[in-house]
């Protein structure tokens, strides 16, 4: 699969870093330039500081209820083309984007099982395969990312993390009958078993980078900390009532408070040494935007510690209702999509669209601002971003929105446009990731063979 | 701890003083006097000190240090009291002066003892009344304990948890021996971390799961159609029905969406049944207009864990004033017999295959769309497994909308309002109840259920300084008095009664009437002393009160030599120390004189004591503990109880002088000092060894150093020769348990023995029971002002010969108790932290 050429200095068009660095010999005076970097520091260096090849890294972001394809769609040919209206935020990272165009999901269509295309565009997204119509016992298929976590396991301390930002519905029916598994999971360890996932940052946080007894440490001391912050409280006024007699039980009680207070201290300063060095608040985050751009840190220090080599995260369920108030939207997303061609309601949803890309450039920016060995940490992953629906007013599962950003570690050229011949599946650019990750498979869902345009 | 050890200091010497008096070499020393005076001391008083006891105590010779010359100004009482009071013990008991010297006659000693008094107490007494101070106060283990059950119903093993405490002044609640070491802290917060936990129970702990039943998942008995959303449409006859697994019995939220389903559009009567067909909710639904939509109800029903069904089905109409929660109007369920086994198995087997939509126009056979049906939960155990204290802590539970609690900071005011004020067992403040609020609404914040914020709360409150200790301050309107002191406000002698007659906070009613004020008023004092004695909850008084005046604390693991004493277990060790507190309970319940703990013919054993005692017994399976009468025995009160004999001897001996001690300590309240240094183990002298322990101990008289303690506290002790190391009646055997107490008073056994204390000793033993009680009440040691306090109850009480009860009363009354002497706060006393 991998496909060796040089590209031309004027060329836009990046790949083959790898190939090129080792044919000059040149992959030797990296090691020592990244040691210098502060991750290296970290407990959880992890590969990227071992020297030699970074591992190649994938990701796979889904949004929900489509895009305006009109707005999305890029125009030129592949290697001449211009960032659409929708993919502008992408434009300081186009060299190292492929926008695809022409692929499918001929599972998430209704046919025999009728209504229901939200749960299956999310259901289909990742495995290209049908979900059972039911509410009650799930059956679907393998999702990519699992299919490389499974093969990967044991590399990383996490084989795979699936994070989201709005939390799944445990069971029920969710969408026309499907089980709310199908709409809030796209990734799938079996055909019956979906990979709930973390949409708490803090709670991401810990399991990545705790071990359970640590994080319950950790809580436990949090918890107490601020509960001797009370009761010191409580002291200190009492201490403006006593005599002296009592101040010297009361000096007792503080002497007890200052005491376990350090022990606390003391169990956080060694913890924190051993954690990445970011900011991850306890709870809930109310705010969209700081939400999403807390999960895209977190995935990319995962990333960058070699944490885990595979993830998926979705901005939102399938038929998600968000408000996005941040861009002047009150009203909720997957009733806005349904826009009948209403230029109003359009443009609030290009406006919806334009946002979510932005946020993704933020991911992507960020990636490619860590160095690795090989480039950076953007070179050496392959970075899915799309919907299970095009077309989010007809609900159409064909053409779909499709951006591939990094490049596999030289593996795929990038900042190509890449529209497909004829409609292609999904499968079989999930096919040709997994030949990029070093986790190949056969077939999976409804693939007929590798993305060969990729190549 | 000053004052304690300079008395036990001085009381030594004083002790001393008489040993060496055997052998004191008679200086005659020039007395001069510094002036004549006419005062009855200087009449009486002093002439008979320098008769009878100045010649060994003087300035150059000071037999055990002990220099009596400083008794020669009766006006200098006061600031040597302690000496003082020390030489009235020693007349009045007749310890003093020593057989070999010259001996006062009966009248030359009370008069002597008389004017001591007088002149001390009567120049002390005539001060101000000191209440004294009593230093912040820790909860000990039973305290602790006691406390957490009677907030919480919990039972929380403290001796499980905690080191024990230091006692002080013969008490384990003493103020100024209660310390804080940081470990203790820190078990402090482990075990609020427990209680909390067990008093609140967390229903986000519980695994909480939604099961959903729609389309494949409905069965349905009758002619039905699939709707495009793979709603059932039921005709009228048919109806719907669905099965869970519940694992976890408790609370759920039962949801079903539906609508009304038929040509003209009206509202649709429906029942829910139970798997028994017994109607559990029935309501209408309305028709919808876009083919999409339906209509849902909810309502919470307790589950029980298994297999539950739930069966719905039209109505023909809905009784008229129809309860949701109670739709008693509605029959039984007629059509049950239609879901039998074979429709259970045909349902089943159609259970996950998708459904085909054959919907097409509404007829007039259709009455009712079921579309979904879910439960939701457990929210809650079932409410019967709940631990009681979660409805006496969350009055109200913050409501949720969308996942996201709405009023934390409201419902945790109501919650934690209340509750602070039980636990610090006073109003709290604005600022601190919000404190712990912000802890409540912290944890919310943190994606903390309610309940879980309410416990983080609840364990700091737990230890929060003003829980673990009892400080006394001026109340902020409160004036000190005339001489300085402040009466205790109503709120903190609630506190105080509680802690000394139960061991444990103040329950509501104390509460109550503190708040209004009431408890300032003397009747009402008295009304509660009366109300808390008859309370279970007044058992502290034998378990922590007379058991460490007893000293019976120390008889857990006591050995005994097995071959020698082979009755002797843990379990008879049980049976003894509880009819010890059994016997105090009855004395104190029944208002009896303090005496009768001394002579009552009569004791409280059960079984296997019976069986020791060699006691009749009839089984009674209500009353484990029987009271039995000890006339035809040589038994009397506590000193012939098993538990007090066994304590005073040794593994394989009695001892006379161990016994002879405790009588000294616990019922003259002269306590003896520690045996002088270098004194050999009985036995190791002069190698005898078939000599009698009664011989043995007669080398105490030969023993200069030893005799005039031992000449008293050995009598005592020969008296209960009857008993064994055990406290078992020695039978048949010849045994010499005759002796003299001063004052020429014979006896021949401890029956007598015991008569003659209860007899002659009865305002001395009352006098120690009061010493004790307001010592314990107070949580201090005494101090010698309180000696006028504790004469003036024992006086009080004369006249119906000391009950107990009364006593208790009296010390409730007293100022120590009512009144503290406070300590300002010093420009220095902001918080250093």
């Amino acid at each position: 699969m991998i496909r060796k050429f040089l590209n031309q200095s004027d060329s836009p068009v990046r790949c083959g870093r790898r190939t090129l660095l080792r044919g000059a010999g040149m992959a030797l005076g990296l090691p020592l330039l990244e040691a210098m970097t502060p991750i290296s520091r970290s407990a959880f260096a992890g590969a990227a500081s071992a020297g030699g090849e970074s591992p190649i890294r994938m990701a796979c972001i889904f949004f929900p209820n489509g895009a305006i394809m009109p707005k999305w769609e890029c125009s030129g040919t592949e290697h001449d083309w211009e960032l659409s209206p929708t993919l502008e935020p992408l434009q300081n990272v186009k060299s190292k984007i492929n926008v695809i165009r022409g692929l499918a999901h001929e599972n998430g269509w209704g046919k025999q099982d009728g209504a229901g295309d939200h749960a299956r565009s999310a259901a289909t997204f990742l495995t290209s395969a049908r979900p059972l119509k039911t509410s009650s016992r799930v059956q679907l298929g393998v999702s990519v990312d699992q299919v490389a976590a499974n093969q990967l396991a044991g590399k990383t301390r996490l084989p795979s993390v699936e994070l989201g930002l709005t939390a799944s519905r445990g069971a029920g029916s969710c969408d026309s009958g499907y089980s709310c598994a199908y709409s809030s999971n796209i990734s799938w360890r079996s055909e019956a078993q979906p990979m709930s996932k973390e949409t708490i940052p803090r709670l991401a946080f810990e399991r990545m980078f705790s071990s359970g007894d640590a994080k319950s440490r950790r809580e436990l001391n949090f918890v107490r900390q601020s509960i001797l912050d009370v009761v010191a409280d409580d002291a200190k006024q009492l201490m403006k009532q006593v005599g002296d007699t009592d101040r010297r039980k009361l000096d007792e009680y503080f002497s007890g408070l200052r005491e376990i207070e350090l022990r606390i201290a003391q169990t956080e300063q060694q913890d924190h040494a051993s954690l990445p060095d970011i900011d991850v608040p306890y709870g809930r985050v109310d705010s969209f935007k700081e939400h999403a751009r807390l999960m895209y840190d977190l995935m990319v220090i995962a990333f960058q510690t070699d944490t885990t080599r595979v993830m998926t995260f979705m901005v939102d369920n399938a038929g998600g209702n968000r408000s996005y108030v941040d861009v002047g939207v009150k009203e909720a997303h997957h009733g806005l999509s349904h826009h009948r061609n209403d230029p109003e309601t359009v443009k609030k949803i290009e406006s919806i669209d334009h946002y979510l890309v932005e946020q993704f450039a933020y991911f992507v920016e960020k990636l490619d601002s860590i160095k690795e060995p090989g480039g950076t940490l953007l070179d050496n992953s392959m970075i899915l971003y799309g919907s299970g629906l095009s077309d989010g007013n007809r609900h159409r599962h064909n053409d779909l929105p499709i951006v591939l950003a990094g490049g596999a570690g030289g593996q795929i050229c990038t900042g190509r446009h890449i529209q497909c011949q004829d409609e292609r599946p999904m499968g079989n650019l999930f096919l040709s990731m997994l030949d990029c990750m070093g986790t190949p498979a056969e077939s999976i869902g409804d693939s007929s063979g590798r993305l060969v345009e990729l190549a | 701890m000053i004052g304690f050890s300079t008395e036990i200091y001085i009381r030594r010497l004083m002790w001393l003083g008489i040993t060496a008096l055997a052998y004191c070499i008679v200086v005659a020393v020039p007395i001069t006097f510094a002036g004549e005076s006419t005062s009855a001391w200087q009449q009486t008083g002093w002439p008979l000190v320098q008769k009878f006891c100045i010649d060994c105590h003087n300035e150059e010779v000071q037999e055990g240090e002990i220099d009596l010359t400083l008794m020669r100004d009766e006006t200098s009482a006061p600031a040597n009291a302690i000496l003082w009071n020390r030489a009235l013990q020693m007349i009045q008991f007749g310890a003093m002066p020593p057989e070999d010297a010259e001996l006062p006659t009966t009248g030359e000693r009370r008069a002597l003892g008389d004017a001591v008094d007088r002149s001390l107490y009567d120049v002390t007494c005539d001060l101000r009344p000191k209440p004294g101070r009593v230093t912040a106060r820790r909860l000990n283990r039973a305290e602790y304990q006691n406390t957490i059950r009677d907030l919480f119903a919990i039972d929380f093993n403290v001796s499980d948890e905690f080191p024990s405490d230091e006692v002080g002044g013969g008490f384990d609640n003493n103020a100024d021996v209660l310390s804080m070491p940081p470990m203790l802290l820190e078990k402090y917060i482990e075990a609020a971390e427990q209680i909390a936990a067990r008093a609140i129970f967390d229903p986000s702990s519980l695994e909480a799961t939604e099961q959903e039943r729609s389309g494949d998942g409905i069965g349905v008995v009758g002619n039905s159609e699939t709707e495009s959303f793979y709603g059932r449409i039921l005709e009228a006859d048919a109806f719907a029905w669905v099965e869970f697994d519940v694992e976890q019995a408790g609370k759920y939220r039962v949801k079903l969406d539906g609508s009304a389903w038929n040509k003209s559009k009206r509202d649709q009567p429906f029942a829910i049944y139970d798997e028994l067909g017994t109607p559990i909710y029935a309501d209408d639904f309305k028709s919808v207009e876009r083919s999409s939509g339906s209509h849902s109800i909810s309502f919470s029903r307790e589950l029980a864990a298994g297999k539950r069904f739930f069966i719905i089905a039209s109505l023909e109409e809905l009784p008229d004033n129809i309860d949701e929660d109670h739709p008693d109007e509605v029959s039984q369920f007629a059509k049950l017999d239609r879901l039998d086994e074979s429709a259970i198995a045909a349902g089943r087997k159609q259970f996950g295959t998708p459904l085909e939509v054959n919907h097409h126009d509404v007829n007039d056979q259709h009455s009712l769309m079921v579309r979904r049906f879910s439960i939701d939960g457990p929210s809650e155990y079932a409410s019967a497994d709940l631990p009681s204290s979660q409805a006496m802590i969350l009055r109200r539970v913050a409501y949720q909308k969308k996942g996201r609690y709405e009023d934390v900071d409201d419902a945790a005011r109501e919650c934690l309002k209340p509750l602070i004020e039980k636990m610090f067992r006073r109003p709290a403040d604005d600022e601190t109840v919000n404190r712990y609020v912000k802890l409540v609404e912290d944890a919310t914040e943190r994606e903390e259920s309610f309940h879980r914020g309410m416990q983080i709360a609840l364990t700091a409150l737990l230890v929060s300084p003003r829980f673990l200790f009892r400080v006394e301050v001026p109340e902020s309107w409160s004036e000190p008095d005339a001489y300085g002191d402040h009466a205790l406000s109503s709120l903190q002698l609630a506190s105080r009664l509680s802690y000394f007659l139960w061991s444990s906070t103040p329950d509501d009613t104390l509460m109550q009437l503190a708040k209004n004020g009431k408890l300032d008023e003397e009747k009402e004092l008295k009304r509660q002393v009366q109300r808390m004695l008859r309370d279970p909850r007044s058992r502290s008084m034998s378990s922590e009160f007379a058991a460490q005046w007893f000293g019976l604390r120390n008889l857990a693991g006591v050995d005994r030599d097995a071959e020698r004493f082979p009755q002797y277990d843990a379990e008879l060790l049980d049976s003894m120390t509880d009819e010890t507190a059994e016997l105090f309970r009855y004395v104190m319940r029944e208002n009896l004189p303090v005496g009768e703990l001394l002579s009552a013919d009569y004791t409280f054993i059960d079984k296997s004591l019976a069986k020791f005692y060699d006691l009749p017994w009839k089984d009674d399976n209500d009353d484990p503990v029987h009271r039995v009468s000890l006339t035809q025995t040589e038994r009397r009160g506590v000193l012939t109880h098993a538990s007090v004999l066994t304590l005073t001897s040794y593994p394989t001996r009695t001892s006379p002088v161990q016994r002879g001690k405790w009588i000294l300590e616990n019922v003259l309240g002269t306590p003896p000092p520690d045996p002088p240094p270098n004194v050999p183990e009985l036995g190791a002298t002069k190698g005898d060894l078939n000599a009698t322990i009664r011989e043995q101990l007669a080398m105490h008289r030969d023993n200069a150093a030893c005799a005039s303690c031992h000449r008293v506290m050995d009598q005592l002790g020969f008296g209960f020769e009857q008993f064994d190391a055990i406290g078992q009646f020695r039978q048949g055997e010849q045994l010499d348990a005759s002796g003299e107490l001063p004052g020429g008073r014979k006896f021949a056994g401890g029956r007598e023995l015991a008569e003659i204390l209860r007899q002659t000793e009865s305002e001395r033993f009352a006098l120690t029971v009061t010493e004790r009680l307001l010592a314990f009440a107070l949580g201090r040691e005494l101090t010698p002002d309180d000696r006028c306090v504790t004469d003036k109850i024992t006086n009080d009480n004369a006249a119906k010969d000391y009950p107990l009860a009364d006593i208790v009363t009296s010390v409730v009354l007293s100022r120590p108790f009512r009144y503290f002497h406070a300590e300002t706060p010093s420009p220095s006393s902001e918080a250093s932290p």
